[in-house]
């Protein structure tokens, strides 16, 4: 019953104080989210820490969403604004512990959950990116949202978006084939 | 067509597909202009690179947690009586097995390493339950929820969050402890099972000694009488 209801219907029963339908929300994008989680912070541990933060976003704003924009798109512009926010938290932590040489750094995302080669090469490869850039590249080809919904979910332009892609794929070649050349 | 518009056409053709003369344009643009060409290969790559993305399961975590009283005051769903997610849930359930299972390790490893004739030592306790069996929504029994409605801001989740991490630290130094201690005693243990094997083989050579001597003795009366062996 629950399973095949829409994300609308989940929401508006999570809302009417069904915590089964909270709970079936939470269950069909907490994989997606995590993934998205893993590929942008790249540790295992801080993804699992993302992952909770998102969903403890999304409840407390729940009932401000109007139904404007799909779910899953509201969804990642909470998933992207939380992410942002981790990214420069860790920035300025990173900033304190320089020399901490166990601190999670987005030029080495290796972890557990990292596990296949491609993972590892993907993780790799989107670290190289600026952060804005790396949005871009995960909201377009793994989450297959429009510019349009980039736009609105980074609250930048649609052209913005397009320009930061393109940068991004130009800058993913680069640094593949100098890969390849060391 | 300039490679500007081209590229801007490529990055569009991912929202929608180009119209039949700009696709006839970029593709003639393509064949002569290895930028343009190295910018769709760029683009392919990475829809190849969400295809061969292994999907990772996102980790045990308690979908309703404490934090719905906060959203339950913002008009929210409903609160329910359960405590934060955690590793601490976790490492609850998983902690004797763990340790059972690091307590195996350490004593193959003794059995492995050590000398000949050693006896191994049985591993002591249950090796556990082979797969998870933590159900979602099973309160942890931590920060429990409220029993009146709060709201809660950012920087109070962020040190509910900040608190949650701490207490996962300080579990994970106690299994470090526990892990530590249960290899003392195995290793001790170890140690006494060799003590106990050497002392009865040095009695062992004694009596073996004490046998010889006596034969010799035996053998040295039965000459001096001259009876034959």
């Amino acid at each position: 019953m629950l399973g095949s209801a829409s994300d609308e219907t989940l929401v508006s029963r999570a809302l009417a104080g069904s915590n089964g339908a909270w709970t079936k929300l939470v269950q069909r994008y907490e994989r997606r989210i995590y993934n998205y989680a893993l590929r942008m912070v790249g540790h295992p541990d801080d993804a699992a820490d993302l992952l909770q933060e998102v969903f403890v976003g999304v409840y407390r704003n729940l009932s401000g969403y109007r139904g404007d924009a799909s779910f899953k798109s509201w969804l990642f512009r909470i998933a992207s604004y939380r992410c942002t926010d981790y990214l420069r938290r860790r920035r300025v932590h990173d900033s304190f512990d320089e020399n901490d040489e166990t601190a999670p750094s987005a030029a080495d995302p290796l972890g557990d959950a990292l596990t296949t080669h491609a993972n590892r090469e993907i993780s790799h490869a989107l670290a190289g990116l600026p952060e804005e850039q790396r949005h871009v590249v995960e909201l377009k080809f793994f989450q297959d949202f429009t510019f349009e919904d980039i736009a609105a979910q980074l609250g930048i332009s649609p052209n913005t978006a397009k320009t930061r892609l393109y940068t991004a794929l130009r800058k993913l070649k680069q640094n593949e084939e100098l890969r390849h050349a060391l | 067509m300039h490679c500007d518009e081209v590229g801007q056409l490529l990055i569009e053709a991912l929202d929608r597909p180009l119209e039949a003369a700009d696709e006839r344009a970029v593709a003639a643009h393509l064949e002569a202009c290895t930028e343009c060409q190295q910018l769709r290969e760029s683009i392919r790559s990475m829809q190849s690179r969400t295809r061969v993305w292994h999907e990772v399961p996102a980790p045990r975590w308690n979908a309703t947690p404490s934090w719905q009283a906060a959203g339950n005051a913002r008009g929210g769903p409903a609160p329910v009586s359960a405590g934060l997610p955690g590793w601490g849930a976790w490492l609850q359930q998983w902690l004797p097995s763990l340790t059972s299972a690091a307590a195996l390790v350490v004593v193959a490893a003794l059995y492995l390493n050590g000398p000949a004739g050693t006896a191994p030592t049985a591993p002591a306790g249950d090796a556990g339950p082979s797969h998870p069996v933590a159900a979602r929504g099973t309160p942890p029994g931590q920060l429990q929820a409220a029993a009146t409605p709060v709201s809660l801001t950012d920087d109070q989740v962020g040190a509910l969050l900040a608190a949650s991490r701490s207490e996962r630290q300080q579990e994970l130094e106690a299994l470090v402890k526990l892990l530590t201690a249960e290899m003392d005693r195995r290793s001790m243990e170890t140690e006494q099972s060799l003590k106990y094997v050497i002392a009865h083989q040095i009695q062992g050579q004694r009596e073996l000694s004490d046998i010889q001597q006596r034969i010799e003795t035996l053998k040295r009366g039965a000459g001096d009488r001259g009876d034959p062996l």
